[in-house]
């Protein structure tokens, strides 16, 4: 409850933070903690039109002891001329949905405005502000309209009885004093109240400057522009209640406004959402379906012991998931992939939950918990205060349609996305802050390119750590240092818009707008104003159904399998094959689901996986928290038996037995807190999260002690050996696996093998045409050369939307690429031809194309380089044909205007070389049989370089020169400054690591060279050709390819 | 109030301005005892290139004119007056 403070103002009431985008510079958390310290005692968040910050600042008012206020800026439309922005503050949980409904009908128009009559309409439980310096009071009496708005103070005084204040502010502009004497006048005369409410737009005063550049931005102007929205000065900055005393010495003002700070306190946080309802048969309730359907395929999935095993963790799964009243939940899941498997989406549950025998039995994920020994207190347990997430990896080609069945099912009101707050990094914050410096486009982009892989993922804050770049690309420039000053001043979670979420759908039993407004993304999704975190602060229910494209590709692979060979394969159910093991082990895993960067391959090698068990461990092996652990190395020597499996401590064998003593899994770190330590386990979850996740050791220096005390009391473990274990489970930090998600990608990635042990072709249309992976078109193509896998070249009369697989002259079964291979041909424009086609028969020419089909010239001359007309026209005659074949088709009964020449002059044919580098200019690979390095194997054996192919088979150690096309770079955070770049020459590919003295030396060719000259030292050879590089140079190339590129 | 831009001589007591003096456009001296402060506020700009920061004071003298002054890295200017 908060007191009335006397005559000083206590209450800050009209905040903007970063959420108003553009229109605001601090984060909630920025405005709390500086309100606290210049002792006021609530604060209120009012962004423009969104409530995005809302769950941030509930947490920082109450880690600052501060009272958290809700409310929003909403402009609202008077009529045709006017609109006004009101100040809404929510004075209940119920003002809260009120105030969402109101911002969702805002979003709703293209203008984002609530009209008049719609306000007057929702007005409960809402306290309402008359505005700042546009608002409805003080422009109207600037304007002399008195009638006016005496009709519409009544009309607002009639929909927010005592509940309707008279803003008064000072942003020490001309007459602010005046102005807000005469507002207070009008008060009186109206019998309204006044209120102090001041218009907090950043934290400091120093903060002005980047209010004033992300104004420009947002305006789309320059700051040599004038204009009205911009801040003349810095009274924008969150003010002592002194200064505002100073400005508005109205004492009824300030006390006026902590009243209204202390009706409108409630807390947002504590509340918990009832699961949206489950179907269930007539005559059972929804725990009574859920146990007949788990015992029914209980029954079916496990005989003997192991039944007897199943049986009584499922029955402690459903007390859990009754306890903690998740029964419907669990069934809509359910629900959602019944409706997949109907309808042919592969989907597969995924993280956490695979380690849920209910889940499993229930069809939503595909893991045995059983049979792998899955610990469910990773997904749930009766302590569990957040809600579990269910992770549904869905066929990225189809979510769409799985998501508009979803919202049909539950309703438009209770289901949407939750949204990403996306945050500025440096790039982003270059171009906006950039062009509002007057900084020329080509600039930009030119700084932009400068960042390079060293600096493009830094926050703004630390531009000035990428000041070889800004020097690179801008020189002497004046506008330099003040893009950089700027840029410093940006908070690290500066919020720039909101996005979907890649996948969490939030499903409520009642309106959504009791927690958020909701809205459109530019894309149509419908959209929470909150993200992940946040919906489960407030305790809202998250399905993930997230578009994989490898589960695309495979249900693409399927389709090509039963179209050209009549066979359904039950990709469930694919039988273990020796010949599919042999090439995961020989680490020929390209384009492999989760097993073919360089790193894997390496791994595949040395684990030589026949199971999978192996799989889901070699899967899981190269993430940041096993290699940070260093558990890569112990794990791969142990398995080869190149050293003896030890452990920490004797009682630690049954949980790390499997990892041979290492820790692979985050459950791994779960039970030594349980088994080890002898925590609960809602102790040893929220101990996982604060040891993976801490930033200053100081920060989790308790939980070493209390460790370290759990371990002696609970296995007798000396100091040193707990200790030893905490510093494990400390240096495993960043991301890893759950063991169950390591299981359920086992899956997939076992499907994919055997999709291209068996069905090579098929497959490799389908990862051309979804492109899940790393690896680019071209790199994909080279790779078919090692498949056998013959290309096709792209052709009007065959080529359709995706590719395709057609029998090759030999028989074998090749790849069409489709016309959408064509940069300049849209998906309309190839559907088009494929329906002329289809209605009026190939084309047999270019001429006969260009005639049936409306296409500007420009694409018809990308089509004609890129070759589709080879089969009937030279490609040199096609591109002549299209230059002349301007206008629109004629109708069929007309005669064209112009029609195209049918004289060609003649033409030289074009040699392999120049139609590779016409294929890659137009597309983003080639069919012929030739790589980059063909055109130039001349120089680089000038200059005694040798192939790639050649050092496959070259001595360890030994020194060599070589060359090939840049197809990957990665310099990742946990390699001490080591990059990793992968050379390609045909289908042959060998991974150079550079130290970080090269990479000094030699920043700007790693970063634009497309063909490296590398004198290299043999480290590895075979498969996973392993160089290290001594000396680097550049050598100009026919053509890039844009490969995989990580920082 | 014509504009004027001069720099001013200024004496003040704490944050009151007292007397304000200023040569006018004709060359000669002008000088205003300062009977009220009738508005005050500040401009923060240009912070892109050599920012400018001013604190205006909207002065009425003994006499009844009224005159603009701001102070600018601590010297001071007439920038409107009248009479």
């Amino acid at each position: 409850m908060v007191g009335i403070a006397g005559e000083r103002l206590s209450a800050l009431l009209c905040t903007r933070s970063t959420f108003s985008f553009g229109a605001g510079t601090a984060t909630p958390t920025t405005l709390v903690r500086r309100a606290a310290e210049l002792g006021y005692r609530s604060l209120a968040l009012t962004d423009l039109l969104n409530v995005t910050g809302a769950v941030e600042l509930f947490q920082a008012a109450r880690e600052h002891g501060l009272q958290a206020l809700i409310g929003a800026n909403v402009p609202v439309q008077l009529d045709d001329r006017d609109v006004v922005p009101l100040v809404l503050l929510a004075a209940s949980r119920a003002g809260y949905a009120t105030l969402n409904e109101l911002l969702t009908h805002a979003h709703a128009s293209p203008t984002p405005v609530v009209p008049w009559s719609v306000l007057l309409a929702h007005t409960h439980d809402l306290v309402c502000l008359t505005g700042g310096r546009d608002g409805l009071p003080a422009r109207f009496l600037a304007r002399r309209q008195v009638a006016d708005l005496d009709r519409r103070v009544r009309e607002l005084k009639g929909a927010f009885p005592e509940r309707l204040y008279v803003q008064l502010f000072h942003d020490r502009l001309p007459w602010d004093g005046r102005r807000a004497r005469v507002l207070r006048r009008f008060a009186q005369d109206v019998g309204l109240p006044v209120v102090a409410a001041p218009e907090v737009r950043h934290a400091l005063a120093s903060d002005q400057r980047l209010l004033d550049a992300l104004t420009c931005a947002r305006l789309g102007i320059t700051v040599d522009e004038p204009h009205p929205q911009r801040p003349q000065n810095e009274a924008g900055a969150l003010p002592s209640p002194d200064e505002v005393q100073r400005r508005l010495p109205f004492p009824e003002a300030h006390l006026n406004a902590d009243w209204v700070a202390e009706r409108a306190a409630f807390d947002l946080l504590p509340e918990r959402l009832v699961p949206p309802r489950a179907r269930v048969p007539t005559g059972l309730s929804p725990a009574e379906h859920l146990e007949r359907r788990c015992y029914e395929a209980l029954l079916q999935r496990y005989q003997g012991d192991r039944l007897a095993q199943a049986r009584r963790k499922l029955e402690e799964e459903l007390a859990t998931i009754r306890a903690l009243g998740l029964t419907d939940f669990f069934l809509v899941a359910a629900e959602v992939t019944d409706h997949c498997r109907r309808h042919g989406i592969l989907a597969a549950g995924r993280g956490s939950a695979a380690a849920s025998i209910c889940c499993y039995l229930l069809g939503i994920t595909r893991a045995d918990p059983i049979e792998h020994d899955l610990l469910f207190e990773r997904f749930l347990h009766t302590g569990k205060s957040a809600m579990p997430d269910v992770d549904i990896d869905v066929s990225s080609a189809r979510r769409d349609e799985l998501l508009a069945w979803v919202e049909e099912r539950f309703g438009a009101t209770t289901e949407a996305m939750v949204a990403n707050k996306i945050t500025y990094r440096l790039p982003l914050a270059i171009q906006d802050l950039g062009r509002a410096l007057g900084i020329p486009h080509e600039q930009r982009a030119l700084l932009t390119r400068a960042l390079g892989r060293d600096y493009r993922h830094l926050s703004p804050r630390r531009a000035r750590e990428a000041a070889p770049a800004f020097d690179e690309a801008l020189g002497d420039a004046p506008a330099k240092e003040a893009l950089l000053d700027l840029l410093t001043r940006m908070e690290p979670r500066h919020a720039r818009h909101l996005a979907p979420h890649s996948g969490g759908v939030v499903l409520a039993r009642d309106p959504l707008t009791h927690y958020s407004p909701l809205q459109r993304s530019s894309g149509g999704i419908k959209l929470l104003q909150l993200d992940k975190d946040d919906a489960e602060a407030l305790g809202l229910i998250k399905l993930d159904l997230l578009g994989l494209r490898m589960l695309a590709a495979l249900e693409r692979a399927r389709e090509e399998v039963l179209r050209t060979q009549g066979e359904w394969l039950d990709l469930d159910r694919l039988p273990d094959d020796p010949r599919v093991w042999d090439v995961i082990a020989a680490g020929a895993t390209m384009g492999l689901f989760q097993i073919e960067s360089p790193s894997q391959v390496n791994t595949a090698r040395v684990m030589r996986s026949r199971t999978l068990k192996d799989l889901a461990h070699q899967i899981a092996l190269i993430r940041p928290g096993p290699i940070q652990s260093g558990t890569v190395h112990p794990y791969l020597r142990r398995r080869q038996g190149l050293e003896p499996v030890r452990y920490w401590h004797p009682s630690l064998e049954p949980i790390l037995a499997k990892s041979y003593g290492v820790l692979l899994f985050q459950e791994d770190v779960l039970r030594i807190a349980v088994h080890f330590a002898g925590m609960s386990w809602i102790e040893a979850d929220r101990f996982r999260k604060r040891v993976s996740g801490f930033r200053d050791l100081a920060d989790i220096e308790p939980d070493r002690r209390s460790f370290v005390a759990g371990a002696h009391r609970t296995q007798g473990a000396s100091e040193a050996e707990a200790n030893t274990v905490f510093d494990a489970i400390k240096a495993y930090q960043g991301y890893g696996f759950a063991e169950s998600h390591a299981w359920a990608f086992a899956l997939h990635a076992y499907a994919s093998a055997w999709l291209r042990v068996h069905h090579p072709a098929a497959y490799l249309a389908a990862i051309l045409t979804e492109e899940p992976g790393m690896w680019s078109p071209s790199t994909k193509r080279q790779e078919a050369r090692a498949w056998g896998v013959p290309f096709l070249p792209i052709d009007i009369d065959h080529s359709g939307v995706h590719y395709r697989v057609e029998r090759a002259a030999d028989g074998r079964w090749a790849i069409r690429p489709p016309l959408t291979a064509i940069k300049q041909v849209s998906l309309d424009l190839a559907r088009a031809i494929m329906c002329d086609r289809l209605e009026h028969g190939p084309y047999a020419g270019a001429q006969p194309a260009m005639r049936r089909v409306a296409a500007p010239v420009d694409t018809w001359e990308a089509i004609a380089r890129a070759g589709a007309f080879d089969a009937t026209t030279p490609r040199r005659d096609a591109l002549y044909l299209a230059r002349a074949a301007t206008g629109p088709p004629a109708a069929p009964d007309q005669e064209r205007l112009f029609e195209p020449p049918t004289d060609v002059p003649a033409f030289a044919p074009l040699t392999d070389g120049e139609r590779y580098v016409w294929d890659h200019a137009v597309a983003r690979f080639s069919s012929l049989e030739l790589h980059a390095l063909d055109l130039v194997r001349d120089q680089l054996r000038e200059l005694g370089a040798i192939t790639l192919w050649q050092l496959r088979r070259a001595a360890r150690k030994s020194r060599h020169r070589t060359a090939g096309l840049v197809v990957g770079r990665q310099r990742p955070g946990t390699a001490k400054g080591f990059a990793f770049f992968v050379l390609e020459d045909g289908p042959t590919r060998g991974q150079l690591i550079i130290s970080p003295d090269l990479w000094e030396l030699h920043r700007v060719i790693l970063r634009d060279a497309s063909i490296l000259i590398a004198d290299v030292v043999v480290e590895d050879t075979g498969y996973q050709l392993s160089l290290r590089a001594e000396r680097l140079f550049a050598l100009p190339a026919p053509v890039s390819v844009r490969g995989y590129h990580y920082a | 109030m014509q504009p004027v831009m001069a720099p001013a001589d200024v004496r003040t007591r704490g944050d009151d301005v007292l007397e304000v003096r200023w040569t006018g456009p004709d060359g000669r001296p002008r000088t205003a005892r300062i009977a009220r402060l009738i508005d005050d506020w500040d401009y923060v700009g240009r912070w892109w290139a050599r920012e400018v920061r001013r604190h205006y004071r909207l002065l009425e003298a003994d006499d009844g004119r009224w005159l603009e002054a701001y102070r600018e890295d601590g010297r001071w200017w007439v920038s409107r007056a009248n009479g």
